[in-house]
């Protein structure tokens, strides 16, 4: 079999005329359509980075919200325990505790600043 | 310079101002092929909007992949196969088959003579209307084969390319096709081809 001949002789020239007479043609803006919704992609993109950003940032702001809440329940928290806490016996080992350190110092040889800046 | 060359050196040039994004080169490209596309997937699919949606998914496709193009076939030959993969995915998603079952039976009336008077018969509309039905009844790859290789004049070997189907079949299919086609026509009444 020659195909070419086929394509050629009158059978293979009727088919032709009527795959011709069958055959719808593409609109004459199909080129124009693609090509401008083409154009659409890179700005739908644009469109779609942005609203990422968007919801990035609220979801953010979100848990910046959350945690500042917990950040203040935990602040109060403490303040609650601080409240309930025996202040002046604290005071008072506090005290006793610095009259106790203040006599050890005032039993130590007085420190001869001129003599260590010399050695220096 | 050969007609193979300058084809070549065309879609060399064409595919390179794309990828460049120069103005209005897509375009010139969708015109250069929009009509073996468009072809091609009615062929296949029947359908007019079908028709209009696939072949824009296949010039979308094109724009995604041409930096993939090798220039190894002719861009025509490359954005043909993606066309064809388009229909034939959206075939499958319709279950509707693209070859027959049976392909392997030979016909009958493979040798009937070729001694009708071609003008006459162009201009019979009867007789036009009547094989157009008889391309619309083959299942949509003999169709779409014929479409590629009638009325595109490609050749064999782009069909094959393009269908990713052997060239041998291709062969087979084109000459069953035409042997389906004549018997089809002779087994309408009062005509003779």
């Amino acid at each position: 079999m020659n195909n070419h001949d086929d394509r050629r002789d009158k059978f293979g020239a009727l088919l032709r005329h009527t795959l011709q007479q069958s055959q719808i043609a593409p609109p004459a803006d199909f080129a124009r359509d693609v090509a401008r919704k083409l154009d659409d992609l890179p700005e739908q993109a644009t469109l779609e980075s942005w609203l990422v950003r968007v919801v990035m940032t609220l979801a953010a702001a979100t848990v910046a919200v959350s945690a500042l809440q917990w950040t203040g329940s935990a602040v109060e928290h403490v303040l609650r325990l601080l409240d309930g806490a025996p202040w002046p016996f604290l005071l008072l080992t506090a005290g006793i505790f610095s009259g106790m350190k203040l006599m050890e110092l005032a039993q130590q040889p007085p420190v001869d600043w001129m003599e260590r800046i010399g050695r220096q | 310079m050969t007609e193979t060359d300058d084809m070549a050196a065309h879609d060399r040039a064409l595919v390179e101002a794309v990828l460049a994004r120069r103005s209005g080169a897509f375009e010139t490209l969708v015109e250069a092929h929009q009509r073996l596309v468009w072809h091609l997937v009615y062929r296949m699919v029947q359908h007019p909007e079908d028709t209009r949606e696939l072949s824009q998914e296949t010039f979308l496709r094109v724009h995604r992949q041409l930096h993939r193009f090798r220039f190894e076939s002719r861009l025509s030959t490359w954005i043909g196969r993606i066309a064809y993969h388009a229909a034939v995915r959206h075939l499958e998603r319709k279950r509707l088959p693209i070859v027959e079952p049976g392909e392997n039976e030979i016909s009958p009336v493979e040798r009937v003579a070729d001694d009708f008077d071609l003008a006459a018969a162009c201009a019979n509309e009867e007789l036009v209307a009547h094989l157009q039905a008889a391309i619309e009844s083959l299942p949509p790859l003999k169709r779409t084969v014929l479409t590629l290789y009638y009325l595109e004049e490609l050749a064999i070997s782009e069909v094959a390319k393009i269908t990713d189907t052997p060239e041998g079949t291709i062969k087979n299919m084109l000459f069953r096709s035409r042997a389906q086609l004549r018997a089809m026509l002779e087994e309408k009444p009062g005509e003779s081809t």
